[in-house]
């Protein structure tokens, strides 16, 4: 297997319907090999592949947010929609900072992005292909908008809230995250090769591109981007 | 905007309007306002078409509170992009806070909600008429409704937008909810943003803000009142459209060029280049109760707000949002009085926001955050606390002028505070009469002309509070309108280079290279006149045509790349004429000036504006704004410092100091706040030093002032009013024939 075949370990998947996800372990690109096979100087320890599984390469890039960091501007929403649609629009923005300013820190500002999961739903929910892993874009789950029929079946797959995958319903056809591989706005390259607007634009560095697959428990997706900082600012006392 | 469609990028295509009298709801092309390109010149445009001309022309007899005062809420096609300071939303009426006569009048404010009413569909919003219940608008896309408020009525602005945001969608707002029927109606992840009006605004104080969130609101004005007297308790916005942008390909290539330049880091967001606040912005901490996050208005990058984690007894977010001038109530009074900000900070900070109450003038009548001088004059004590020391007030059956059963000698606690806020905000005993603002209850007290002529008021902008620390410029532009004109933009070059200046022959040398510097870049860009000598605040220059100059450059620079074009005064603080500490290349006087304005601009609009085109558009704006105060009854003789006939006879006599001409302010740990800094003196205590210069201004000399500065901007030098060439030459030609039917246009 050459380098970019390679992957980490497939950590656990997240186990967020009670499904049989957490009693399998997928291996990028390859099926059925034996236990011991090191990849990427990671022991991969016991393959156990149904045969009815199909194997689905892991994403080649992922983005992790500091939570504590986001300062709600939302800049990240509005750089993804102007770059991908050519226009500002939150509601089509392919990452969601819900906000409540009725609400104190920790729980004010709550960053949202696609986990480009191991096990995607969303490409297992769609009936005709459209929503795919994109091997020529680092297997970015990403919609084939010619082949989207609109059945939102990704949308109500996704099993996050809010959903990651959304209904453009001007231009007919779901969206999602594909970490900027098509960006027709932007003087920049993107996808996992290159650079995401959410990343590049955060004034906060709240949120980071990485190749390596985070921990599917729930958590692995967040981050403390600063750890010299304190995750909560104290402004103390102020003398005079 | 390139695609053919004729209309302007950033723009979104409508201006809403609203009468509540006969609850008619419809919309303007904003196309027929394009000329003004958005924020404060669009309003003032579509304000005066809608509003009857009889009923601002002399106003001494009017209150504002009429049904005939319109209210208008316009964003710019900057907002709700990829710009910084991306939400800003300008708001303009009759202010009711004006004095001696309501005038025509701005305030402003962040958040969300500028950029909010352009994904719904609206360039802006005009309110006229009155209902005669309560009731708030609800704006869904292109379905407008108004509604029963009876039910929110009496609640604080915190409490009326959880209220809207419980009967919009589930309350806590964490997944897509339809805004439309069917699934191409729209949908968001997106809380409603509303701007609502606490008690203060329901019984019509003039000193009642607009509220947002929990910690952006229009302060100045009193429209508040404006919306009371509507009985408009909030309007509330949303959508799922799109704001266009000419092109997305440059808008983010300025995005990251400003990104880079300021780089930014999570330790030092809200600083950008030579920020003297390097940290968590501009936004003061206190107490050992609050900690939290950096927070940002809508796109901005510069987080200098914070959410914090504290919270009020009713469960409210305590001292979250706030900053800026809304942290100053209880700030300068807490380190005064404890040696450091506590939990009455926060409890003063955040119940003025809850009752929506002006917190710059309330930080002058309750707190200490005012000139050292008006500090002094008062005994180091807020204004109230003054006139209690003074027997002016006291307790009930003292038998003194004005009776209250507040104590005062528990002045500095936070029971205290916010039980004075609530009588204000609910008109309830003294706080009926604080309520009127501080020029009206002193003259309902009796003791107007004492405190104006001690040096216990200054109230130089019409009926405003003066700011804490003023330099010539921002007086006299202040004075020419109806407000303090809240100029920061200039900071850097009018604290620490102007300062610094002394005239030699026909030059302005600086003390040190950095100001001087920062003095040629302002030259540089002070189209149209590039004039040397415009800086110069000495003795005779404040009366100057370099100083008239100065004025008219400054308000055509404010008026467009700020309040059209808007942006951010404070943010565009960072970015205009800073100097690098260190950097020996004055190349970099300039700050990021004049790209930061055009490099966004010309990205969203496709409008391909040099710098110049807007002070151009900059000077209409000006010359409008100059007519309807003329329609007031505006006049050269009632304009001097204060503006209230006839203490002006009092307070030009020889000797006697009034206008600081450079702030004056102590070491950076000083309670007052305004410094006048150098970065590069090496004076080993942070580089800080002080600079003074009070001059005793002569009235003969102000006269003579004021006829060059008519003159610099083409208005009649006989009464200052515009005249018909200049009005025409601003391609306002109808606005000239409105003024000459009213008899108000200048010769």
């Amino acid at each position: 297997m050459t380098d970019e075949n390679k992957a980490p370990e497939a950590p656990a998947p997240e186990s967020t319907k009670g499904s049989e996800l957490s009693r399998r372990e997928f291996v990028t690109g390859v099926g059925g090999l034996g236990a011991g096979f090191v990849l990427g100087g990671l022991l991969i320890k016991g393959l156990l592949l149904p045969d009815e599984a199909i194997a689905i390469p892991a994403s080649q890039g992922y983005l992790l947010v500091d939570k504590t960091e986001c300062a709600g501007c939302t800049s990240c929403m509005a750089a993804c929609s102007l770059v991908h649609e050519g226009s500002v629009n939150l509601s089509l923005s392919r990452i969601q900072i819900l906000r409540n300013p009725l609400i104190g820190f920790p729980n004010d500002i709550t960053p949202q992005q696609c986990h480009q999961c191991v096990y995607p739903a969303c490409v297992g929910a769609c009936p005709t292909g459209a929503m795919h892993v994109d091997a020529a874009n680092g297997n970015v789950r990403t919609v084939d908008e010619g082949k989207c029929i609109g059945c939102e079946r990704c949308v109500n797959a996704c099993p996050f809230t809010p959903s990651r995958a959304i209904w453009n319903g001007a231009d007919k056809h779901a969206q999602k995250c594909d970490l900027c591989a098509d960006t027709p706005f932007w003087n920049e390259k993107g996808g996992v090769g290159g650079k995401q607007a959410c990343v590049a634009v955060c004034p906060a560095g709240a949120i980071k591109f990485t190749r390596e697959i985070p921990s599917q428990n729930g958590k692995g997706y967040d981050i403390d981007m600063y750890p010299t900082l304190p995750n909560v600012r104290g402004w103390g006392t102020v003398t005079a | 905007m390139g695609d053919g469609d004729g209309m302007i990028g950033g723009h979104v295509g409508k201006i809403l309007r609203v009468n509540l009298t006969n609850r008619a709801v419809d919309t303007i092309p904003t196309e027929q306002y394009e000329q003004w390109i958005g924020g404060f010149g669009m309003a003032m445009a579509v304000w005066f078409d809608e509003i009857d001309h009889d009923y601002i022309t002399d106003t001494h007899d009017k209150t504002g509170f009429e049904p005939e005062n319109v209210i208008g809420l316009f964003t710019g096609p900057q907002q709700g992009t990829l710009c910084p300071a991306g939400s800003r939303c300008e708001v303009v009426a009759l202010s009711p806070q004006s004095s001696p006569r309501p005038q025509f009048s701005r305030s402003n404010f962040g958040g969300k909600f500028g950029a909010f009413m352009k994904f719904a569909g609206y360039d802006g919003i005009i309110v006229k008429g009155a209902s005669a219940t309560p009731v708030w608008l609800n704006i869904v896309n292109d379905q407008v409704t108004i509604e029963d408020a009876t039910s929110m009525w009496g609640h604080d602005s915190y409490e009326a937008q959880e209220l809207i945001w419980q009967k919009l969608s589930d309350a806590d707002y964490v997944d897509w909810y339809a805004l439309g029927t069917g699934r191409d109606g729209g949908a968001t992840t997106q809380g409603p943003a509303i701007v609502t009006i606490g008690q203060a605004g329901e019984t019509m104080s003039r000193l009642a803000s607009l509220q947002h969130e929990t910690g952006s609101g229009a302060g100045c004005g009193g429209f508040g009142a404006v919306m009371g007297s509507k009985k408009l308790k909030a309007i509330s916005v949303v959508g799922s459209g799109s704001v266009p942008v000419a092109d997305p390909n440059a808008l983010m290539d300025a995005r990251m060029w400003l990104r880079n330049r300021i780089n930014s880091q999570p330790d030092n967001l809200g600083a950008a280049i030579n920020s003297p606040k390097p940290g968590l912005g501009f936004s003061p901490g206190w107490g050992v109760t609050n900690q939290g996050r950096p927070s940002s208005c809508y796109g901005c990058d510069q987080g200098c707000r914070q959410n914090t984690k504290g919270t009020s007894p009713d469960g409210f977010p305590l001292g979250s949002g706030i900053q800026c001038v809304d942290t100053y109530l209880g700030q300068t009074e807490d380190k005064a009085i404890n040696g450091q900000t506590t939990d009455y900070s926060a409890y003063a900070d955040t119940y003025c926001q809850r009752y929506g109450l002006n917190a710059f003038e309330m930080s002058s009548i309750a707190g200490q955050k005012v000139s050292k001088e008006l500090l002094k004059a008062r005994g180091g004590t807020s204004w109230l606390r003054n006139l209690w020391d003074r027997g002016i007030i006291g307790p009930i059956g003292s038998g003194k002028r004005v009776e209250t059963s507040l104590d005062f000698s528990q002045e500095h606690t936070k029971d205290f505070i916010v039980e004075l806020m609530r009588r204000v905000a609910c008109a309830e005993e003294i706080g009926a009469d604080i309520a009127m603002g501080q020029v009206r209850c002193a003259q309902k007290w009796g003791i107007l002309e004492d405190e104006m002529m001690s040096g216990r008021m200054n109230m130089i902008y019409w009926g405003g509070e003066t700011h804490w620390g003023i330099y010539p410029v921002w007086a006299y532009a202040g004075l020419f309108q109806t407000r303090d004109c809240n100029m920061h933009l200039h900071n850097n070059v009018n604290q620490g280079a102007v300062a610094n200046l002394t005239k030699t022959g026909t030059a302005l040398v600086a003390s040190n290279k950095a100001a001087q510097d920062r003095t040629n870049a302002l030259i540089a860009l002070a189209h149209p006149w590039h004039d040397p000598l415009m800086c110069d605040q000495s003795e005779t220059g404040i009366y100057s045509l370099g100083m008239a100059r100065y004025v008219s450059w400054s308000q055509r620079f404010a008026k467009f790349w700020r309040d059209c074009a808007l942006t951010c005064d404070q943010d565009n603080v960072w970015k205009n004429f800073a100097h690098d500490q260190g950097d020996a290349d004055p190349a970099q006087a300039h700050g990021l000036m004049p790209d930061f304005f055009t490099k966004f601009f010309n990205a969203v609009t496709g409008l391909n504006y040099t710098y110049e085109d807007g002070l151009d558009v900059g000077k209409k704006v000006w010359d409008f704004e100059r007519a309807i105060l003329a329609l007031h009854g505006r006049h050269r003789n009632e304009e001097y410092f204060p503006p209230f006939p006839p203490y002006d006879s009092y307070v030009y006599h020889d000797g006697q100091p009034y206008l600081q001409t450079n702030a004056s302010g102590g070491s950076p740990t000083s309670p007052q706040v305004e410094t006048v800094w150098d970065p590069t003196l090496n004076s080993g205590a942070g580089g800080y030093t002080e600079a003074k210069t009070e001059f005793p201004l002569s009235k003969a000399k102000m006269d003579g002032f004021k006829t060059l500065f008519y003159a610099v901007e083409g208005w009649d030098t006989a009464t200052g009013r515009p005249t018909r060439a200049a009005l025409e030459a601003s391609g306002i030609g109808v606005v000239a024939d409105v003024l000459e039917a009213k008899g108000r246009l200048g010769a």
